[in-house]
């Protein structure tokens, strides 16, 4: 039995278009891409807007879409719209009937919603199913209240009843990665741990290569007792370094990739290469969970942003410049008073940079005072409107602060830009990143399918 | 060469930071040789990355990876990504304390 899987690496991104083919050639059983992540912030899942454009995200689906009908293999693209809520995967769905109609293709589409209803999360919360995942606070049922969109991350289940269902396409909501390409191999017969590690192997498309931005499409052939990897791009390799990286990227433990329903575990993996471009992997080992547990996201509204970028550069203030933070704090607080303001409704940062705005406290100490600072002062308030009423005010008190003691210039901010005042709008925070016990049956009902010929 | 003599920003290969989702924090680095990595690992002893970065020495993780000459350190981020005081979006700004540390 053989098994190919061929994967881009995230959709809108881009991807060689001579390697896609030479991937096709291949004969892959099916075509797989990730659409989405969270490491594009709480933002897009909590204002509900996708971080590609749509001229991108339509370039690479086209693409895949029409090579795997050409093929006669599925297509199953992960995480639509970048967060995987609704209103994600509708954008996705939107554009496959659009690119379907155009070009006159007829196929049968799946699409998974991830998106839950707080009630789901409130009763498990109750029932003590909710657990932080890494270091963050325990979930509470306000913080359930203050969120504004909530997404389950769905394993393999979802994909493999959509393609025993006859799905050709399978476009789904938050999922994780290796799930939309290990459940064509696991309905082969291919056993969990070659499958997993197999799909976490190219589940980044280029990232297993050793040219991460021109590397993808990504083919890997599973076949008797592991699997190998290789670049569809004859210009490009894979590597032992490469390939046995993966696990590391962006994982606390590399040894061990937690997933819904088991671990992938791959501390007996051993990893040789083939020849120049392939790598070949055994030892993989799936370790199935005591409780399926699901990955939630949610993001709750902060606030709104206004920023106000200026440069310091007189010696005399910069030599003073935690006083004068101090004092400009402080004068901001009674203005906003006298606008009848509570602390309660906005937070002021600043961020200045040449002096410690990207490592914050955790800046060593005692370097030596910078020639000039770019100061970003940063207000979050909880009304656009009241974001504007601070905003507007913190520039005239921090550039006629005299912290010199009468000596200052004309005034102690540089502004590089008219307006000075820069709205930026909602601001978000990730208030669920937990996981949720689930059994069989509510697994089901969180990961709904629809589906739809086309 | 001495051991504790050389920056392990010239010593490792790659040195690199990013998240390791929303809430934590994670250094990629990778040596030449098992010697370099074993070295490494020697210096950067938990309460040592604890020191730098003022965490908790117990949150600490160190993974060596002798099979692919890699190290991966693991803390918990100042705070959870994109929240209202961020400052590095993407973490990949926070290994520099990680470059001066002597091996």
């Amino acid at each position: 039995m053989t098994v190919k899987l061929l994967a881009n690496t995230v959709v809108g991104l881009g991807f060689s278009r001579r390697g896609f083919e030479a991937g096709l050639e291949r004969g892959p059983d099916m075509i797989g891409c990730d659409a989405g992540s969270s490491d594009f912030g709480p933002y897009y899942l909590g204002a509900g807007l996708n971080p590609k454009s749509p001229r991108s995200v339509r370039r690479d689906l086209e693409i895949m879409l029409v090579g795997a009908r050409r093929q006669g293999v599925p297509l199953v693209i992960g995480t639509c719209g970048g967060a995987g809520a609704d209103v994600h995967l509708q954008i996705y769905v939107d554009m496959v009937e659009q690119i379907a109609a155009e070009r006159g293709l007829h196929f049968r589409v799946a699409s998974i919603s991830a998106e839950q209803r707080p009630e789901r999360l409130h009763r498990a919360l109750r029932e003590g199913r909710i657990a932080a995942h890494g270091p963050v606070p325990d979930l509470t049922a306000d913080e359930i209240d203050a969120t504004v969109r909530v997404v389950g991350m769905m394993g393999v289940e979802p994909v493999v009843t959509a393609l025993a269902a006859g799905a050709d396409v399978v476009l789904t909501g938050r999922i994780v990665d290796p799930a939309i390409f290990a459940p064509a191999a696991l309905r082969a017969g291919v056993e969990p741990g070659l499958a997993w590690h197999a799909a976490k192997t190219i589940d980044k498309g280029g990232l297993a290569t050793t040219d991460p931005s021109q590397g993808s499409p990504v083919l890997v052939t599973i076949d008797g007792d592991g699997f190998t990897v290789e670049p569809c791009l004859d210009t490009v390799r894979c590597t032992v370094r490469t390939v046995a990286s993966l696990t590391m990227h962006e994982n606390p433990d590399p040894f061990r990739v937690v997933e819904p329903g088991g671990t992938i575990d791959t501390t007996d993996a051993t990893y040789e290469q083939a020849d120049e471009r392939r790598v070949r992997v055994t030892g993989s080992r799936f370790t199935p969970a005591v409780a399926y547990t699901v990955k939630l996201e949610g993001a709750a509204l902060d606030g709104y942003r206004s920023l106000l970028i200026a440069g310091v550069r007189d010696p005399r203030v910069i030599a003073r410049f935690d006083d004068f933070l101090d004092t400009y704090r402080a004068k901001i607080s009674r203005v906003a008073k006298s606008l009848g303001v509570d602390e309660s409704q906005y937070q002021v940062n600043f961020r200045c940079y040449g002096r410690d705005a990207v490592l914050g406290e955790r800046e060593a100490p005692g370097l030596p005072p910078p020639h000039e600072i770019g100061l970003i002062v940063d207000v979050v308030a909880e009304s656009e409107e009241l974001s504007k009423v601070i905003a507007t005010r913190v520039g005239p008190i921090g550039s006629r602060l005299d912290i010199i003691g009468g000596a200052s210039g004309g005034g102690n901010f540089a502004y590089p830009f008219s307006p000075s005042v820069i709205p930026v709008g909602p601001v978000y925070r990730w208030s669920v990143w937990h996981t949720m016990e689930v059994d069989a049956a509510e697994r089901e009902a969180m990961f709904p399918i629809t589906y739809r010929d086309l | 060469m001495n051991a504790g003599s050389r920056r392990l920003g010239d010593v490792a290969k790659t040195l690199k930071s990013a998240n390791a989702g929303a809430s934590r924090l994670t250094f990629d680095m990778f040596f030449d040789s098992v010697a370099d990595l074993r070295a490494a690992v020697d210096a950067l002893r938990p309460e040592v990355v604890a020191a730098l970065y003022g965490v908790d020495a117990a949150a600490v993780e160190v993974f060596p990876l002798e099979h692919i000459l890699a190290l991966k350190l693991t803390i918990p981020r100042a705070s959870s990504q994109g929240s209202i005081d961020e400052r590095d979006f993407d973490g990949v700004q926070q290994h520099v304390h990680l470059l001066e540390v002597l091996v």
